[in-house]
């Protein structure tokens, strides 16, 4: 539908509108930021819309926020109205002209009217969970967001609010504090750690002389410094915030008389250890990847980059999940426009849940319609901090163990951290080894094709003579050839993967060799083209990333057919189409074919692994504040000329 | 009401119009020059680039006159609307042409070396489509993949000239003056139209980012352009006598045929062949993007794309007329050789003249 759509866009008429596209520009005050930050979608449907969010919270000012709440009462409305239309037989109409450009004006000058301003990180639970579920249905009804001081009133709340008692799962301890005070506790089971709570909450809480100053009433500062004996904690008067609080795991301690509600750190939930990677293995360099765990994730890049300068901002994705996911950069390092953009990109998704950055990465990259990741999705913490160290963003998940780079090239996905572990001489060897492995992997199949069927007059008289005489046996033509074993080789893959790690390895002997073979004796296929398919799965095995991997074997079949119906006329056809579409992409606002289409800095480092003496600027296409990675004479101890 | 064509730096406008220029001399137009001059066709293209170059440097003042805008605009402004709408229409006429015709013969010497058999509709319907699905992606997207693709499309044809080197001989250059030194000098002259893709800067003058990046990128596709074709034809002279190059059609696919460096190393063509089809799509792409562009000027039109699929299918209706390689040879690349320098340098001339009679444009901006 998608593409029937892109179809249609492309051959029908419009009025060029200004959607807001992103531009990575020189500086900050260059970039047209007013554009830019004009969320392109309707105001109602932002979570992170600050004004939408103010509204909300009912400290609204001026008339952006006054159309806002408007905006997101229409779409806590938008559900229960289709119902009701569909339920009255009420048949929809499409709007007229005039009404639409009426619409239309209405909707520019309110989008004028927004803040400038990059809707700015909101605390989680604020505006994003004000469009939750149980939220919507809070706001509803009137209700205050204050925590009160009546006990009772605050634990009816919470009751109420959780869904108790048919949630089974959350926990309320009514204790006694120092004897004589009302007190609950309110936490998730098994998202705590319950040693924590035990002797570190209801231990210090219950013991008779410590609950409250004795006759006196129960005192906030007294209880957070002198009774509660954890690192963590922090006071909140809002409801909102602690339910979010306390579905991350966080213990919320009420007491009576107090109008606010103390939120502990417990967490303590089942993770899996820092292990080594799976799809990105190298050998020297770390063997630690990502896990699910984000405070483990975000640890790993802190361990890498000691630099006060590390900013680690956490956002709320996903409407009703309200999956947790950080944006990590360098202060002084990063371009400001790129972490605004990323920011605005992860708040404008209106969704209910997202399961981690490989959904994350569909809702916020680019191009959907290509084939070529636009993001650089990585499992290895050292692959990770030197591209923060760069300039770039690295977006981190709770229960993903992968990190998102933005922005990013073509040519970064054929890196590997093994690039920089070794001497530079082997890091360009290798390097050439992977470009020639893409190659392989994008062409070979095609090429043979086409050489075959169309250029034959080009092989040397042997080997053409070879290749038919192999081919004598085999019934069928050479596209249907080639197609049986690349499907098949697709088969055994993905049947790979699923089946357990020991059988997996035999299962890919057996298909490979047996298969093939048999292939081979059953006249199936010819043995030469064993080895095609055999070096082009190689080549494909090569690629470091596994997103590009996928999108060349999709690729390696669009220049098979075009081989088959023109030859090389038909693949360069195809190498037009696809290297044209791939230039003209963008990764965040910077162009996806740079540093060689447009021209950037660091052109040799493209293809040659550069001394590490030698790369002394960052990436330039990013415009970075500050390009000088390294001194301009790095090793000192070797003199100027470095003799 | 602007068309919005992007912005893109020296290097990519070098390589879109160094490869507009330069994908002639892989098909008819070699043999057609040493028909006329004889084995001195290498220098005769030089005379031909400082021809165009001093043409270009009229281009240069006039865009100078007028920073910031394109041709059409300055047509306009100089030479009053009525007129200016004319010369562009011309201008955009010829762009038409010369993409047509490119396209037209490159059909046919596909048909005549390897699609014997497939129908022309075949081949210039995939043309077309690639064309216009580079159109559709805009200018810029043009200019980068001509800078992405310039470097592998350069390393075959090198290749094919080192791995050429043993048929080279040395006397076939001789007689140096060829038919003559005025027969020489004139084709060379009328010839710069072989260089009118140049003008290619004016339509698109305001993606360049300044006047100083258009006299850059100018002169540097010029030269470069000069001593690229006069490479190749020197090439095509040492390897070919003059009366048998003025019969083959595609000097360098032949070329790339008569290599032969033992059974397993000979007649490279499949590594020439990408060169031979990816050069005249990008630069026929460029060409016939400016004709887009200068027609949506002309008639103030913002949005390109449903200029380009309309303007596409009447190309691929043009195409199909022309089916004799031989009228094409002999008529429509002749006349666009000999009169292309009309449109591409006496109107830019004639404009620049006008505008300063008529004390138009900003004199002194740099």
């Amino acid at each position: 539908m998608a593409f029937l759509e892109f179809i249609k866009n492309l051959l029908t008429y419009k009025e060029p509108l200004q959607t807001g596209r992103f531009e990575l520009h020189e500086s900050p005050g260059e970039n047209p930021q007013g554009a830019d930050l004009n969320i392109p979608v309707e105001s109602g449907n932002i979570p992170g819309d600050p004004a939408q969010g103010s509204s909300t919270a009912g400290d609204s000012t001026g008339e952006g926020s006054g159309d806002s709440k408007e905006a997101t009462e229409d779409s806590q409305n938008n559900t229960s109205n289709q119902s009701e239309d569909k339920k009255a037989g009420i048949k929809k109409s499409p709007k007229s002209l005039g009404k639409w450009n009426k619409d239309r004006k209405q909707e520019s000058s309110r989008t004028k009217d927004l803040p400038q301003d990059l809707p700015q990180h909101t605390p989680q639970g604020s505006s994003q969970n004000q469009n939750s579920p149980q939220t919507r249905g809070s706001s509803q009804t009137q209700k205050s967001d204050a925590v009160n001081k009546n006990l009772s009133k605050n634990l009816q709340r919470m009751q109420q609010d959780f869904n108790m008692p048919e949630n089974a799962d959350i926990v309320i301890r009514n204790i006694k504090a120092g004897a004589s005070t009302d007190a609950f506790i309110l936490y998730v089971d098994g998202m705590v750690d319950k040693v924590t709570i035990n002797e570190s909450i209801l231990s210090p809480l219950m013991q008779t002389d410590q609950g409250t100053e004795s006759n006196k009433e129960p005192s906030a500062d007294h209880i957070l410094e002198s009774v509660l004996s954890v690192n963590d904690i922090q006071k909140s008067t809002s409801y909102t915030e602690i339910i979010q609080k306390v579905l991350e795991g966080v213990t919320a301690l009420f007491v009576d008389g107090l109008d606010i509600c103390f939120l502990i750190e417990t967490q303590g939930f089942e993770k899996r250890n820092v292990e080594q990677p799976v799809t990105e293995r190298t050998i020297f360099g770390p063997h630690e990847a990502f896990s699910e765990s984000l405070a483990t994730n975000i640890t790993l890049i802190r361990r890498i980059i000691k630099n006060k300068d590390l900013i680690t901002e956490t956002l709320p994705i996903g409407r009703s999940n309200n999956l947790k996911c950080a944006i990590m950069y360098m202060k002084g390092i990063v371009n400001p426009g790129l972490v605004q953009e990323t920011k605005r990109r992860i708040q404008s998704i209106d969704t209910d849940y997202i399961l981690g950055g490989g959904e994350l990465n569909q809702y916020i990259e680019d191009h959907n319609l290509s084939l070529l990741p636009q993001i650089l999705s990585t499992e290895r913490p050292d692959r990770t901090a030197p591209l923060i160290m760069d300039g770039r963003v690295a977006i981190l998940y709770e229960s993903s163990p992968n990190a998102s780079i933005v922005p990013t090239n073509f040519f970064e996905l054929i890196y590997s951290p093994d690039d920089f572990f070794i001497r530079w001489q082997y890091g360009t060897f290798v390097r050439a080894i992977r470009y020639m492995a893409l190659m392989l992997s994008l062409f070979l199949p095609g090429i043979y094709l086409a050489i075959t069927q169309y250029h034959a007059e080009a092989i040397p008289t042997e080997l053409i003579l070879a290749i038919e005489k192999s081919r004598e046996n085999v019934p069928f033509g050479v596209i249907f050839e080639i197609l049986l074993m690349e499907v098949s080789f697709e088969l055994i893959r993905e049947a790979g993967v699923r089946v357990p790690e020991m059988v997996g390895q035999t299962l890919g002997i057996v298909g490979a060799l047996i298969l093939g073979q048999s292939a081979v004796a059953a006249n199936l296929v010819s043995p030469i083209l064993v080895i095609i398919v055999a070096i082009t799965g190689l080549g494909n095995f090569a690629m470091p990333n596994h997103h590009l991997a996928i999108g060349v074997r999709v690729l390696r079949f669009l220049f098979i057919l075009l081989g088959a119906l023109m030859g090389f006329y038909g693949i360069t056809f195809g190498i037009i189409i696809v290297a044209g579409f791939a230039v003209h992409m963008k990764s965040f606002g910077v162009p996806f074919f740079v540093p060689i289409a447009p021209k950037t800095q660091s052109n040799l480092e493209t293809f040659i692994r550069l001394p590490l003496w030698i790369s002394t600027i960052r990436t330039d296409s990013i415009n970075t504040l500050n390009r000088r990675s390294a001194g301009r004479i790095v090793r000192r101890w070797k003199g100027r000329r470095g003799e | 009401m602007t068309m919005e064509e992007g912005k893109f730096g020296v290097q990519e406008a070098v390589s879109l119009v160094a490869t507009a220029i330069s994908f002639k001399v892989f098909f008819t137009s070699p043999s057609l020059a040493a028909d006329l001059v004889g084995n001195n066709i290498w220098y005769m293209t030089l005379i031909s680039a400082s021809t165009a170059i001093l043409g270009f440097t009229f281009i240069y003042l006039l865009l100078r006159r007028f920073p910031d805008q394109d041709i059409t605009a300055i047509f306009s402004e100089t030479l009053g609307k009525p007129i200016g709408f004319i010369c562009s229409a011309f201008l955009c006429l010829y762009l038409f042409y010369a993409a047509s015709s490119s396209i037209t013969e490159f059909t046919e010497v596909m048909r005549d070396y390897i699609y014997l058999l497939t129908p022309s509709s075949i081949i210039i319907g995939i043309f077309v489509v690639a064309v216009m699905t580079l159109c559709l992606l805009g200018l810029e997207s043009i200019a980068r993949l001509a800078r992405f693709l310039i470097f592998p499309m350069l390393f075959g044809v090198l290749l094919v000239l080192v791995l050429g080197f043993k048929n080279f001989h040395i006397n076939r250059l001789f007689p140096i003056l060829g038919h003559g030194t005025l027969k020489t000098l004139t084709n060379g002259i009328t010839r710069s139209s072989a260089y009118g893709e140049i003008v290619i800067l004016a339509v698109v003058a305001p993606s360049l980012q300044g006047i100083a990046f258009v006299k850059k990128a100018g002169y540097t596709s010029l030269i470069l352009s000069g001593l690229f074709i006069s490479m190749l034809l020197l090439t095509f002279a040492l390897t070919y006598p003059y009366y048998v190059a003025r019969e083959i059609t595609s000097l360098m696919y032949g070329m790339a045929t008569l290599i032969d460096y033992g059974r397993f190393l000979q007649r490279v063509e499949p590594l020439f062949l990408f060169v031979w089809f990816l050069s005249p799509l990008i630069g026929i792409s460029g060409v016939f993007y400016c004709f887009i562009s200068v027609y949506c000027k002309m008639f103030k039109i913002s949005d390109s794309r449903p200029i380009v699929v309309g303007s596409s299918i009447v190309l691929f209706a043009v195409c199909l007329f022309q089916s004799d390689l031989g009228a094409i040879a002999s008529a429509t690349i002749q006349s666009i050789r000999n009169f292309g320098w009309i449109p591409a340098f006496a109107l830019p001339i004639l404009a620049l003249v006008i505008g300063g009679l008529r004390k138009k444009g900003t004199k002194y901006h740099v």
